[in-house]
């Protein structure tokens, strides 16, 4: 059994499904920025790759790759489906 | 590697229309602009190569049209430079139309802009471009549905094939003169331009997958999968730098054997023409003095700087390009952003880096990139540490004659490029630390966000890449070396020449330097060689020959024997040659350069920074390398 938890994005696995539920940051610039990019509520995204240094992560969404830092990613609020034993 | 004349105009004609090129960045604006106006803006497989709007012109049916390309933008909120000026525009509606180019292979993000900019204006037409590669990853787009969901013009193209390009500008002549009409969606110029941007981009969004589920149709991913499995060993975190490394290594070794040959062909070529230039002044003459100042000055300056510094450009640009084409670049900033992050810089500063490859102003003008002041300041004052063209031939020469000395030819070219790549990751090194520096300094502030698209993998245009390189870039580079090799080839022969109490004002010039090159492990004709390098980084080695040559000859530029000898007959070693090196790499930026960074930070701060650091970070280096070897022969 599975159930829907709000996280953050940096927290997804890779090559899991979450959808966006919000953004939260106060930055505005930042904040347009993503949604430009398509980051915007139940948007489906993807974590593929991990950078070196884990501190950037490259997702996919929209039917395209986009790289964001762990610090962006931390602002994203998503839902995401838990395994039951790691509930 | 920016096409920094961008602004250029092609005509001065008078023209009947004006449109424009928008739409997200890396679609192939450029490419489109390129096919309808026959000019030669850079294009890439990466965002963010059109930092500023390029104009050119095109004649249909006997109408004259002015031809905008903007910058890439993913919406009409301007984050950066380089989307102000594209929103600017947009904004000022003092055009006939706007070709809105879309990636076909990724229409859902790209409709984001497309109804923005419906929202404000409906005199625009729907390209489609990368059709062909569409269709190859089985993605079928209804254009006829989604002209009718939209209310404009749609045509598909191919701007690499030039396909579907007398479509466009049919339809472009037929809505600058209203033959074509266009019709307001209700739904899309009714979006109420919400002061939450979040709620707006959600009304955007909804529009886009509802207009992207009507009209296209998913067969297939073959490419997409593609992609994430070469993306798997490129990013991976065990291949992705080795790879990253041994592909500068094979560009380098690749253009320093290829370069080899031409060189010498060349050089055979001008020492022929030289025989003929000498009877030619023999026979109308011409008094020696005369003669010697253009034979051995000029002539001997420029046959130099065309021999030697031509060749590795002419390989090493059409090479770089195809990596850029490639989709490769935007994936090293991906690599390295960890380490950039770390030391308060930003990873899109490795992509204006790969840009200084080629040209260190055009590096700095790619800086533009960068959204955060402080981040794009950074990069700009150490964009100069990465060897650009102009200083990539003096590095090969003088590193194969002096650290490249084994009996094979091959091994010395295999040799020649490992230094080159040490070079190369030397100076990623005193970048990262400089960025830390500055960043923890001068420059404080928290590290802003990064967010790059990673676009997909696509084949380069091998031989237009080539031609464009070629053409556009390295004959670029070389017409400006050579304007300036001339005179100074001409100040160098008279300095040489002229004498007071029989000693040659060059003499004067590099004895009074010369002890301050002994600090350095160099002489005063290298110190004097950098200063006069100022106006062109390619001028550097001449220079140096040039005063060498005040006493000795050479007649074969290729034959490194030739060379080694007349630079240890001037009191060259391997230490001289090391200094040399780190110095050519690590000095002020070329007077291109330094204007470049002047117009761009409009800061005099930021421009003395750019030469300060870098001469500083170069002296301290060589004093090192001196030192360490002096206090080396002293104990054993």
């Amino acid at each position: 059994m599975d159930s829907n938890k709000f996280t953050t994005l940096d927290k997804i696995p890779l090559n899991n499904v979450c959808y966006v539920y919000k953004i939260n940051t106060s930055d505005s610039k930042n904040i347009k920025r993503m949604l430009d990019l398509g980051i915007v509520k139940n948007a489906l995204l993807i974590p593929i790759h991990n950078s070196m240094f884990k501190s950037t992560t490259a997702y996919l969404i929209h039917g395209s790759v986009i790289a964001l830092r762990q610090c962006d990613a931390e602002n994203i609020i998503v839902t995401y489906s838990f395994p039951e034993a790691l509930c | 590697m920016l096409n920094i004349h961008n602004n250029k105009k092609v005509s001065s004609k008078a023209c009947d229309y004006e449109i424009a090129l928008a739409g997200n960045p890396n679609v192939g604006k450029s490419t489109i602009f390129n096919a309808l106006t026959g000019l030669k803006q850079h294009t890439g497989n990466w965002s963010g190569k059109t930092v500023s709007n390029a104009t050119g012109y095109f004649k249909h049916n006997n109408t004259n049209i002015k031809v905008v390309d903007l910058p890439g933008v993913y919406s009409l909120s301007a984050n950066s430079q380089e989307e102000q000026v594209a929103n600017d525009y947009i904004n000022r509606c003092n055009y006939d139309c706007i070709i809105i180019v879309v990636d076909s292979t990724n229409l859902l993000r790209n409709l984001n802009l497309v109804i923005q900019i419906l929202n404000k204006t409906n005199k625009v037409i729907l390209c489609l471009n990368m059709s062909d590669e569409a269709d190859s990853k089985g993605i079928y787009i209804d254009e006829d549905e989604l002209s009718l969901q939209l209310g404009i013009p749609v045509v598909k193209t191919s701007g690499v094939k030039k396909a579907g390009i007398s479509e466009l500008k049919n339809a472009v002549l037929g809505l600058c003169t209203s033959k074509i009409k266009t019709f307001k969606v209700s739904h899309i110029s009714n979006i109420s331009n919400k002061d939450n941007y979040e709620e707006y981009s959600l009304d955007v969004y909804d529009i886009c997958s509802d207009v992207y589920n009507k009209t296209v149709k998913v067969n297939t991913s073959k490419a997409t999968n593609r992609d994430r499995k070469l993306d798997k060993i490129v990013l991976s975190k065990l291949t992705g730098i080795p790879i990253m490394l041994v592909t500068l290594a094979v560009i380098f070794w690749i253009t320093i054997v290829a370069a080899n040959s031409i060189s010498e062909i060349l050089s055979n070529g001008f020492n022929v023409l030289k025989t003929y230039l000498i009877d030619l002044f023999q026979y109308f003459n011409v008094s020696d003095k005369i003669t010697s100042l253009f034979i051995d000055g000029i002539y001997t300056t420029l046959a130099w700087v065309v021999a030697v510094m031509f060749p590795p450009m002419a390989i090493f640009f059409p090479l770089f390009s195809l990596l850029e084409d490639s989709g490769f670049l935007p994936r090293i900033a991906f690599n390295l952003d960890g380490a950039f992050s770390k030391c308060g810089g930003h990873g899109k500063q490795a992509l204006t880096m790969a840009m200084g490859f080629g040209c260190n102003s055009c590096g700095v003008m790619g800086c533009r990139i960068i959204e955060s002041e402080r981040e794009r300041s950074i990069a700009t004052i150490t964009n100069n540490f990465i060897p650009c063209n102009g200083r990539l031939p003096a590095l090969i020469t003088i590193t194969s004659v002096f650290i490249a000395v084994s009996s094979s030819v091959f091994y010395n070219t295999v040799i020649t490029a490992f230094v080159l790549l040490l070079i190369i990751i030397l100076s990623v090194a005193i970048t990262l630390l400089t960025s830390k520096f500055l960043s923890k300094t001068i420059y404080k502030g928290q590290s802003s966000s990064f967010i790059l698209e990673l676009p997909p993998y696509r084949k380069p245009q091998v031989i237009k890449t080539i031609v464009y390189s070629l053409k556009d870039r390295a004959l670029f580079v070389l017409l400006r070396a050579v304007a300036v090799a001339i005179p100074s080839g001409a100040i160098i022969w008279i300095m040489a020449n002229i004498t007071v109490n029989d000693i040659s004002l060059l003499s004067y010039c590099t004895n009074a330097l010369d002890p301050i090159g002994y600090i350095f492990g160099l002489d005063g004709t290298i110190i004097m060689a950098f200063i006069l390098g100022l106006a062109a980084n390619e001028t550097v080695i001449p220079i140096i020959l040039m005063s060498y040559l005040s006493t000795s000859s050479l007649t074969d530029f290729t034959n490194l024997t030739q060379l080694s000898t007349l630079l240890v007959d001037n009191g060259w070693t391997v230490v001289t040659a090391i200094c040399f090196l780190l110095l050519c790499v690590y000095h002020f930026p070329c007077s291109t350069t330094l204007i470049t960074i002047y117009k761009e930070t409009k800061s005099i701060k930021s421009t003395l920074l750019s030469f300060i650091i870098p001469t500083v970070i170069g002296l301290l280096l060589c004093l090192l390398i001196n030192l360490s070897f002096m206090a080396f022969q002293t104990f054993f």
